[in-house]
């Protein structure tokens, strides 16, 4: 993953080209990772500038929805505030215990998908998924959102991210969750149940931080849209506490 | 009677509803406050209530407020 850096007398930029998106939205994008500046006058002009060298279709970027001043650059600037994401941790994973009702019902999960599972687990990942910073912004029409998912799943299994799934007993997979390990913590990536199949949720989640803490890990952490109310509801029944609130800014140039 | 009684119940405290708003067409998703997690208060609900425990397939397969009923069945819950 390459970042670049735009500086100017008024700050300093970290952005980086996603061609995944733009393969997608057939649209040259970019993300804004960071923007430091003294001012929110100097803010301003410094993305002004960054634009100016930088022409572009879609630019977005997400920070922390605290930052006063980040936003009113970025909406001055004609960018709109999209997914509001909610940062969240478990911590003291060795201490968990599951909900009462979950306990002894998790299911037996497999750290594995198998090559004829891939297409089946992509496709549904088409329209198993609601809420993105894409899927939540009104001038991205859903089914490029949903093929943007559908590229992140498949670029997940190419890139052997670590999964934990279920099997219904006919074999095909319920749910699935991809995560990364790092510093004895968990980082919950991307997950859920398939269509039809989301009673399976609270179990296989549950099964899943089980997962976790007999594996000897310390703390995990997540992120959910704001607007995903079944997702958000069900993390904090099963103990995570939210962190922090960050707000994804959004900006077509070209808009329809 | 008794037993309709108590299996109403269980909705109407788990999902906030009042007599009127509870119909016999209500499924899983029909309302907001019936998704994967107003699911599991509902079955444990159903369990105290009724002194049972559900196998995961039934849990899984009670779909509906009809439908539980039928499932419930399987443990000797007779409605009239």
């Amino acid at each position: 993953m390459s970042y670049s850096f735009h500086d100017s007398k008024f700050g300093n930029i970290k952005w980086r080209e996603t061609p995944w998106d733009k393969n997608v939205f057939g649209v040259q994008t970019i993300e804004i990772l960071d923007l430091n500046c003294k001012s929110v006058d100097d803010g301003r002009k410094l993305l002004q500038d960054f634009q100016k060298k930088n022409e572009v279709a879609l630019l977005y970027g997400r920070f922390d929805a605290t930052n006063q001043e980040i936003k009113k650059i970025f909406l001055m600037d004609g960018f709109f505030q999209c997914e509001t994401a909610i940062k969240l941790r478990k911590n003291k994973l060795s201490l968990y215990e599951l909900p009462e009702f979950i306990r002894g019902r998790e299911p037996k999960l497999e750290q594995a998908i198998k090559t004829e599972d891939i297409d089946y687990i992509v496709g549904n990942s088409h329209n198993m998924y609601h809420f993105s910073r894409f899927h939540e912004d009104p001038f991205i029409d859903r089914n490029h959102a949903n093929k943007r998912m559908g590229n992140w799943v498949r670029q997940l299994i190419e890139n052997d991210t670590p999964i934990l799934c279920h099997r219904e007993k006919s074999g095909e997979i319920i749910s699935y969750l991809f995560y990364k390990e790092n510093n004895n913590e968990a980082e919950l990536i991307l997950g859920g149940s398939l269509p039809g199949k989301g009673l399976y949720s609270p179990y296989f989640y549950g099964g899943a931080i089980q997962y976790f803490k007999l594996k000897g890990l310390k703390a995990l952490t997540a992120s959910v849209s704001a607007a995903n109310k079944g997702m958000l509801s069900l993390k904090i029944l099963l103990g995570f506490n939210v962190t922090s609130i960050h707000a994804d800014y959004h900006k077509h140039n070209n808009r329809k | 009677m008794e037993n309709e009684l108590k299996y109403k119940k269980a909705f109407l405290e788990n999902f906030g509803l009042s007599e009127d708003e509870l119909c016999e067409d209500l499924e899983y998703n029909g309302i907001t406050e019936w998704d994967s997690v107003g699911h599991m208060g509902l079955m444990a609900s159903l369990e105290d209530e009724f002194e049972i425990t559900m196998e995961m397939d039934d849990i899984i397969d009670f779909s509906s407020f009809k439908k539980g009923k039928n499932i419930l069945s399987k443990y000797e819950i007779k409605f009239s």
